[in-house]
């Protein structure tokens, strides 16, 4: 047991330089939600850092709106591409900020700044296919009152956010159950298959042309405007001037046709997203750079890293906290109930959620991954422990207990033992869990093999999907079959014998 | 290096005078006068023990003399193994009152009775994960055993209890039961304890081993001049082992006595019934 323990914080400490690299005073740090237009914006802004001479690090695909404004006020991010809309109605919500300038103010205490427009206006539509509309009789978002059956598939932010279904539905007064939440690039799948009748749409999406969409129209006016900006903290006037100098040249020279070509390229012709930035650059800033794509080999090796760091972190955490309070909850019967009361619950936190939760405590990155797969480890561990420990029978406990030993004794010689095969079960499980669990943290640029699966939902790209998901699987097996080997160092021997009569 | 260890301290515990065959030949005790000095290790006093609702021991009240063998007998649920437990306070008493040695049995003081008590279960109660020999040195080791003194007292076990030395490093599933249960004794016996407590510790054997092991238990316990309470549901084994016997039913102590006189004057009509019930003839038991 001990021996597998210093394993794992061997290991740990051997991966740490890995993510302490990135943090140097020359570096910006741009960040990106998970959808194709914001990569491209932050791989803009990545090139333009390079152009002038810093090391850009372009955390990209991070989960969503709230977490990259927190990473940018909390200094985890320097510069990243937001929508006004989103500003006014998502970050500012319940704030009553409508005009560019109270919203200039509010940015400017946080210590932030905003560009001006890019350009594009990417608001928000409903579309629906060409066959759906004449069917139903849609043209409007009005019509979608007429059909009481219509079945809505919105991505999951725009369910929750105050300007999406809950205003939209109050405004057009829609069936509130017509609508339930799916991921945006899932749902023109889901379109095409018949699974549902009508979607959100960005207007820049490359698909609306892809899949001939019809938009229904916006009779009642509701949606707002939703132009491109870029964020950028306040301190990086300083620190990178001429990088902040090259945002603004941005301004204005991104179109609605510019951004769905540039999108169509990245979406549905495959095409790297650096590269459909490299193009942009070199066409309006004359700015040549070196798309840099690493080999397969290369990215596979990274992410190895990455996602081994992930869970061997979180893991030898997890063990070192888990198996003292399986002890404990098995020694106290009444603490105990609370101990596997609490695990259990943190278990039912959905993954997202509890990310999120960590970020105003943890940042972005790896730490909050950790601290959400360590959560995760505790339940399995916590409860074979107990189980193990509950399962010496009565006459070996009695055997024991009349032997003179003091309990240290008794723990260590006897107890921990007879429960190490359930204890290091708990760990298999636990261990495999947080393979694929590690996945997420690709949502909070923590790496990993999440990267190119989150990266192939967005591109619905099968391909990069694989890249991310056979990896995993492999690891979870080769974790499996190490856990083999090890279990034969610290189950000990006479527990793997069978009775001989 | 284990003879007369029961007494070490020759306190009085009590003064008694002994009716007529009340006691063996090696009981400690000595005559003053009209009366006879007794040692007891262990005096039993009115404990009763209520377990999920069900009083398993009853207001029992027992002595047993210093290098006296008892045999406690008795059906199924008697409560006999529960006594046990409740000397050792694996289990504590509702009531009364277990004085070991002339203390009085409590927290405090458990783990002075325990380390001078050898407990052995059926089927040995041996620790899987170790070996025979991690299962018999794993008190000894902790309470600080020079290397020498182990391998001595290991070596002096081995001989006693016919085990050969290469068993010793085989692991508990890697042994036949008789073997386990000679292994069990040594563990119980390894810290020199002054008693020896057995819960039917032939009770899983076949019937040849069990033969042949009773010959030498009984051998052990006479040479080291042990203390012993021996559980057992067999009334030839309880008779061949103990100097005297109890009869337990449904946590009572039914008579007290050796068997020839619970055969002669039974107490009650359980006690004659229950020697029917084993087939049981004074001859049986008569050495």
């Amino acid at each position: 047991m001990t021996r597998g323990l210093a394993l794992c914080v061997i290991a740990t400490v051997a991966a740490t330089p890995i993510r302490l690299a990135g943090l140097q005073s020359n570096s910006v740090t741009i960040g990106s939600k998970s959808f194709t237009e914001s990569v491209i914006l932050g791989e803009i802004a990545a090139g333009l850092a390079k152009e002038e001479g810093y090391d850009a690090i372009h955390q990209e695909g991070l989960g969503g709106t709230r977490l990259l404004f927190n990473g940018l006020v909390a200094g985890e991010l320097d510069v990243y591409a937001e929508y006004t809309g989103t500003i006014f109605q998502e970050i500012f919500s319940g704030q009553y900020i409508s005009t560019v300038a109270d919203a200039r103010r509010k940015l400017d205490s946080l210590g932030i700044r905003m560009t001006e427009p890019l350009g594009f206006n990417n608001t928000y539509a409903v579309g629906v296919l060409p066959e759906t509309a004449t069917r139903l009789g849609l043209r409007t978002i009005s019509d979608l009152k007429n059909v009481p059956s219509v079945r809505i598939g919105f991505s999951n932010e725009f369910m929750d956010r105050a300007d999406g279904w809950p205003s939209l539905q109050r405004e057009y007064e829609l069936e509130r159950n017509n609508a339930r939440g799916l991921d945006h690039d899932l749902a023109y799948r889901a379109l095409e298959a018949n699974e549902i009748d009508a979607i959100d749409v960005y207007t820049t999406d490359a698909e609306i042309a892809y899949y001939g969409l019809t938009l229904l129209e916006d009779d009642k006016d509701f949606f707002q405007t939703y132009f491109a900006v870029f964020l950028y903290r306040k301190e990086l006037a300083e620190r990178a001037p001429e990088f902040v100098d090259a945002l603004l040249r941005v301004e204005g020279r991104i179109d609605e046709q510019r951004m769905q070509a540039m999108n169509a390229r990245a979406k549905l012709d495959g095409e790297d997203e650096t590269a459909v930035a490299a193009d942009f650059l070199a066409n309006s800033f004359a700015i040549t750079s070196q798309a840099q794509v690493d080999g397969l080999w290369h990215r596979l090796k990274q992410r190895t890293l990455e996602h081994l760091f992930l869970v061997l972190v979180a893991m030898a955490m997890g063990i070192s906290c888990a198996i003292p309070l399986g002890v404990v909850a098995f020694k106290r019967p009444r603490l105990g109930v609370l101990i596997l009361g609490a695990v259990s619950t943190v278990q039912t936190i959905p993954a997202l959620a509890l990310l999120v939760f960590m970020i105003p405590l943890l940042g972005i990155y790896s730490p909050p991954a950790i601290a959400a797969l360590f959560l995760y480890s505790l339940l399995p561990i916590v409860r074979n422990t107990h189980a193990g420990l509950s399962s010496i029978s009565l006459p070996l406990q009695e055997s024991m207990d009349a032997l003179d030993l003091t309990p240290w004794q008794k723990l260590k010689e006897i107890e921990l033992p007879l429960a190490s095969p359930s204890i290091m079960a708990g760990i298999k499980t636990a261990t495999v869990i947080n393979i694929g669990f590690a996945t997420l943290g690709a949502l909070i640029g923590a790496g990993g093999y999440g990267q190119p699966i989150l990266t192939g939902i967005r591109l619905d790209d099968m391909g990069l999907i694989l890249e991310g998901a056979i990896p995993a699987a492999l690891l979870a097996l080769l974790a499996q079959a190490a856990f083999g080997f090890f279990e034969k160092k610290i189950v000990p021997r006479g527990l793997r014998l069978r009775r001989t009569n | 290096m284990d003879g007369g260890g029961s007494v070490r301290r020759r306190k009085l515990g009590v003064v008694w005078r002994a009716p007529q065959g009340q006691f063996c030949r090696r009981t400690v005790a000595c005559e003053v006068g009209d009366a006879v000095v007794f040692w007891f290790v262990l005096e039993i006093t009115n404990i009763s023990k209520v377990l999920g609702g069900i009083p398993v021991v009853s207001d029992l009240t027992v002595r047993v003399g210093a290098g006296e063998t008892l045999s406690v007998i008795g059906p199924s649920g008697c409560g006999k193994s529960t006594l046990l437990r409740l000397i050792l306070f694996l289990t504590k008493p509702d009531r009364g009152v277990i004085k070991f040695d002339d203390m009085v049995v409590t927290n405090s003081v458990v783990g002075d009775v325990r380390r001078r008590v050898g407990y052995v279960i059926q089927d040995g109660g041996l620790f899987p994960h170790l070996t025979a020999r991690g299962n018999v040195t794993i008190q000894a080791r902790h309470a600080g055993w020079s290397r020498e003194r182990l391998s001595l007292r290991l070596e002096y076990l081995c001989e006693l209890t016919k085990i050969p030395a290469d068993i010793l490093d085989r692991y508990p599933a890697e042994l036949s039961g008789g073997q386990r249960q000679r292994v069990a004794l040594m563990r119980g016996l390894m810290m020199e304890p002054d008693v020896l407590l057995l819960d039917e510790p032939l009770g899983a054997l076949d019937p040849m081993i069990r033969y042949e092991l009773q010959d030498e238990l009984r051998d052990i316990f006479r040479s080291l001049n042990k203390t012993v309470v021996i559980v057992t549901h067999d009334l030839n084994e309880a008779a061949f082992f103990g100097d005297r016997v109890m009869l337990m039913k449904a946590g009572r102590a039914v008579q007290v006595g050796p068997v020839s006189e619970m055969v002669q004057q039974p107490a009650d009509q359980f006690v004659t019934d229950f020697f029917k019930a084993q087939r049981f003839s004074v001859s049986d038991g008569a050495e």
